[in-house]
């Protein structure tokens, strides 16, 4: 065992190695300019740790407690069970003789009542499948970064974790989260402090969630990390609202995507003296080792998982480690090539729709109702350039759906709200004037006469050769689309038949009408014009 | 391609012997050089179709499953829901209609049902659909004739 003080957080541990299969490198962080990396035989338990830690620290190790993840550690607990990552960071703190922050932490987490921990023996704790390991191969070692409460992702909130009897193979895969994590329960049973802060924590320490936890469970969260520019597995950090300390006990293991929203009604205990703040603050990162400040680095995707029951891509029925799944009731399950080419397609036809909660999103490929991809950041999946064409997409559709109109001058298309019965549309951006009904520059007239007049006018008007040359390509392209097209008879917009029968639906305003009559849908053409 | 990926799969769960659709759409081939075009015979159940059996053309888009197939007729049928080219239009495989995971061999189901069960209601040959509205006995005659004539061998077993 070896132990050095860094001043720097940890920061620069990132790149030591151990020698020792058996070794590992841990960062015990108390504060910002406190923090000690500890190299240590994985088989220890939290005690030895302590121990170690005290005598580098000077302070009993009966005062000393680690927080991992919002949870403290049982001190009878062996370090390889405890879900660490190469140099995680365990935060740490002391317990005054009075108490922590000289009150009482026990008061301030609220009672769970009758939801109590269920003793549960290790048998009794499911295994974690052997298929459930595979993911390690294709994505890197999982490494943390200092600050901030690190929980290394491949296990954070799974059901292995879970001393508790309803544990059990039937935790829905669709939801990261172990359903019966234990909670802190009974805390507040040893307040009076005159036991001594170290049975004040064995109390908490055994009550709450001990991290027993096999290695290689595969990874439950993903984001899409802008720095690496690939899907990453995720790690779970959360830190105190108000101050920050990344020290912070939970009340219990978060269970669902609410709790770990800006929103949680999650509560626990901030570990800073001064600080009173009882709301933790969670944030899902890269779990690369990514220097310097993080924020808005990565986004998270919580329709990604990894294939732990080895379920099918609904379109190539390939089997694959890492799957999108829709929030429909039956879980479909994408590949995420599949869903990069199923999104690709459906952007190109514009096939998205508009949800009122969701925005501009892909429906379930088995047609469930009211199942879509809730969060618009998986479309960065699509690639780069699709994203871009994604979000200018999805804002040109919140436009028109909502009674807007895109300017039709050539590289502007600027969203308008026009006044309702104005035919004169005046775009903001690059002020050209167009005409609401035919969509071509505003004139006087019904929109066919001052079609057939540009046309005539072309070969009369006397003006310079550059400016002649310009107007010609224009008037070629503007033909081109008059050539090839035919406007919806419900909103003008100009339409491609690119093959199929002559029953067209509007891609914009979902009309249906007939190519050859350019009307409506009607039997007349179902009977004589379906094929023209 | 997830295209040919898929269409191996679907075409070996529609050679194979537990298929549900093993005696209704039969010899199915596929040339070597290209999994998006398919051959396959349909056998009707109900009259005035099941004497005699109907050669289909599927062919796939290169961004199938993400978009739909097109099934055509390469023999003549007496039917109102399919042109005189062999063009049908199957709601399944509607451009709008289409879901990525939707199977062919769905399509083919209901392929077959519209064969077996047509729909005057939505015709593409508005004088077969009279005929069939309005004069039952002859329509079935008539097909009946037209399917002797024209349409292939049903296979034996």
């Amino acid at each position: 065992m070896a132990a050095s003080l860094s001043n720097t957080a940890g920061l620069a541990v990132a790149s030591l190695s151990n020698h020792d299969r058996n070794e590992i490198s841990i960062v015990i962080r108390f504060s910002k300019n406190q923090s000690y990396i500890i190299d240590i035989d994985a088989n220890n338990t939290i005690k030895d740790l302590k121990e170690h830690v005290a005598r580098e620290s000077n302070i009993s190790s009966r005062q000393i407690s680690f927080v991992l993840g919002g949870l403290l550690l049982n001190d009878n607990s062996v370090l390889k069970d405890c879900d660490l990552g190469v140099c995680t960071t365990i935060h740490a703190f002391c317990w005054c003789d009075d108490g922590l922050n000289s009150g009482d932490v026990a008061l301030k987490i609220p009672l769970p009542g009758a939801q109590g921990v269920q003793p549960v023996t290790e048998s009794q704790i499911p295994e974690a499948r052997e298929s459930d390991v595979d993911v390690g191969e294709s994505f890197p070692v999982h490494q943390s970064v200092a600050g901030g409460s690190d929980i290394d992702i491949r296990e954070p909130l799974s059901r292995g974790h879970c001393s508790s009897a309803t544990v059990g193979s039937d935790v829905d895969i669709r939801e990261p989260f172990g359903r019966a994590r234990c909670t802190a329960a009974a805390i507040g049973s040893d307040v009076d402090g005159a036991a001594g802060t170290h049975a004040r924590e064995k109390t908490l320490g055994d009550k709450m969630c001990s991290r027993t936890v096999r290695q290689n469970e595969c990874h439950r969260f993903f984001v899409f990390c802008k720095l690496c520019d690939c899907i990453r597995p995720a790690k779970l950090r959360l830190s105190c609202t108000e101050c920050g300390n990344g020290a912070f006990i939970l009340e219990r293991g978060p269970s669902n995507w609410e709790d770990i929203s800006s929103n949680t009604t999650l509560k626990g205990v901030c570990t800073t003296p001064s600080c009173d703040c009882n709301t933790p603050k969670f944030y899902l990162r890269c779990s690369q080792s990514h220097e310097g400040e993080l924020e808005g680095t990565s986004v998270v995707l919580k329709h990604v998982q990894s294939n732990h029951r080895r379920i099918a891509c609904i379109i190539c029925e390939d089997v694959v480690s890492h799957i999108l799944i829709f929030p429909c009731s039956l879980g479909h399950v994408i590949c995420l090539e599949c869903f990069r080419q199923y999104g690709s397609t459906c952007l190109s036809e514009r096939r998205f729709v508009e949800h009122p909660l969701h925005g501009y999103t892909l429906p379930c490929p088995a047609g469930c109702v009211d199942s879509h991809i809730e969060e618009s950041h998986h479309f960065i999946l699509l690639g780069p350039e699709k994203y871009e064409h994604y979000k200018m997409f999805g804002a040109e559709e919140y436009v028109l759906q909502n009674g807007g109109v895109l300017c039709p001058a050539p590289g502007c298309g600027m969203g308008l709200f026009p006044e309702e019965n104005e035919r004169l549309i005046k775009c903001q951006e690059c002020k050209y004037e167009s005409c609401r009904n035919c969509r071509r520059a505003y004139h006087t007239g019904s929109c066919e006469d001052y079609f057939d007049s540009i046309h005539l006018n072309l070969s009369d008007l006397a003006i310079d050769d550059e400016r002649a040359q310009r107007s010609c390509w224009e008037t070629q392209s503007l033909s081109l689309i008059e050539e090839t097209t035919k406007p919806c008879p419900g909103c003008q917009t100009k339409t491609e038949r690119s093959g199929g029968c002559m029953h067209m639906v509007c891609s914009r305003c979902y009309q249906e009408w007939c190519w050859v009559c350019v009307k409506s849908w009607n039997r007349e053409c179902q009977a004589s014009h379906w094929f023209g | 391609m997830a295209a040919t990926r898929r269409l191996q799969k679907e075409l070996s769960d529609l050679k194979s012997p537990n298929c549900a659709l093993r005696k209704l759409f039969r010899d199915i081939t596929v040339d070597e050089s290209n999994i998006l075009l398919w051959h396959g015979l349909i056998v009707p159940e109900n009259p005035p179709y099941n004497k005699g059996a109907f050669k289909i053309e599927i062919s796939f888009p290169a961004e199938y499953p993400f978009k739909p197939p097109k099934v055509v007729f390469k023999t003549k049928i007496y039917h109102p829901n399919v042109d005189e080219k062999g063009q049908v239009c199957l709601p399944i495989i509607n451009a709008e209609n289409w879901k990525p995971a939707t199977k062919t061999d769905q399509v083919v189901s209901s392929l077959i049902a519209l064969i077996n069960d047509p729909e005057p209601e939505h015709p593409l040959r508005a004088d077969l659909a009279e005929e069939y509205t309005k004069d039952r006995k002859k329509y079935m005659k008539n097909a009946e004739e037209h399917t002797k004539k024209f349409s292939e061998k049903r296979p034996a077993d």
